[in-house]
């Protein structure tokens, strides 16, 4: 029973100390505010550090299609998302990037003929066209297949919160 | 040769259900990343009612339950394994620390992919909440069949039971076969 107690109190322990830690860290980011942040409201310049330690990586794997405006906003509300959900942590630039890069966005495929079978990274999707679901932000390469028409094949940029189309007249082999 | 100790039927039986642990591991590892390497990361989307929010509910309780669980197994086995001075492992009891390693390496699988479950519902609902519908309805995550919610709850499942029989085997093996 004892031995139990004592993992209790280390289980409570482990949860309760990276709050702790993360509580000074936010006061100390509250003190250094800076106005290089390109979104409101500014930041600290140790969350500064993060954001742009991560900003490089991040531009490129956005580069295939968005817009400067498009990256932008990506940034700045996947910081705003990013920093919510991670409240109280220590931040860190690959997560941050890793987050921002995992967002969610619309994409409808459709054909004509429609039912073609739709493949999104070389990975199938449950549905034929026409079809829609949510799948990760970026650049994604879609092929649509077709017994006795030639293969639709494409890339759609997926962007967070929004619908993005892709279409494929599939022409008969 | 005639005079080789024979091994006792009990060390027979405690490197069989090592042997049988690290099979499992090994389907378990093959059968995620096989897993991953076919499934898309579609999730499907309904309109947005009180039932689909109430799935939400459930999934969540459906995954909080395998969190609280596998932790309580965690601790079981460790508290057994490690703590407990009657019972617990020595350097050469190499079968059950075998299994002990899986048993938790299973379980911190389990717990990552719980978490990583977590992040991709609230990540998708918090996404979703943007994109309209055909007429402008509002839509909302098919928790319930979306393929790439599935793979992670899959995995999960997968991690626990498997998790489960190895803390079994371990336990059978420390208390009555060593």
């Amino acid at each position: 029973m004892d031995s139990l107690k004592i993992y209790g109190l280390v289980l409570l322990f482990a949860a309760l100390s990276p709050g702790a830690s993360c509580q000074v860290a936010s006061t100390a980011a509250k003190q250094q505010s800076t106005t290089a942040f390109p979104c409101e409201p500014p930041i600290s310049q140790a969350d500064m550090r993060v954001f742009q330690s991560a900003q490089p990586k991040l531009r490129a794997h956005f580069s295939g299609g968005f817009s400067d405006p498009d990256i932008q906003r990506i940034e700045c509300e996947g910081w705003r998302d990013y920093k919510k959900l991670h409240r109280g942590e220590q931040l860190d630039a690959d997560k941050f990037l890793k987050f921002a890069s995992e967002n969610f966005g619309g994409l409808k495929v459709t054909s004509n003929p429609d039912g073609a079978a739709i493949k999104v990274d070389d990975k199938p999707w449950s549905d034929a066209t026409n079809a829609q679901g949510s799948c990760k932000v970026g650049t994604r390469h879609i092929r649509l297949t077709k017994p006795g028409y030639q293969d639709g094949v494409g890339d759609a940029i997926v962007k967070e919160g929004q619908w993005t189309l892709f279409h494929k007249d599939l022409k008969k082999k | 040769m005639a005079n080789a100790p024979a091994l006792r039927k009990e060390t027979i039986i405690r490197w069989l259900l090592a042997a049988l642990s690290v099979s499992l591991a090994i389907w378990v590892s093959i059968s995620i990343f096989r897993a991953f390497s076919s499934t898309s990361d579609q999730i499907k989307l309904v309109n947005y009612d009180e039932l689909a929010v109430k799935a939400l509910d459930f999934v969540q309780q459906g995954a909080e339950r395998f969190f609280q669980m596998g932790v309580l197994v965690l601790g079981g086995i460790w508290t057994l394994a490690v703590v407990d001075k009657d019972q617990r492992l020595e350097l050469a009891d190499i079968p059950e620390l075998v299994m002990f390693g899986i048993a938790t390496s299973l379980f911190l699988i389990e717990l990552y992919f719980l978490q990583q479950y977590g992040d991709i519902i609230q990540r998708v609902v918090w996404d979703v909440r943007m994109l309209p519908g055909e007429q402008g309805q509002r839509l909302f995550p098919d928790i319930l069949r979306s393929p790439y919610i599935d793979l992670h709850y899959g995995v999960i499942v997968k991690c626990f039971y498997s998790g489960l029989t190895v803390s079994g085997f371990t336990v059978l093996s420390l208390c009555r076969l060593r």
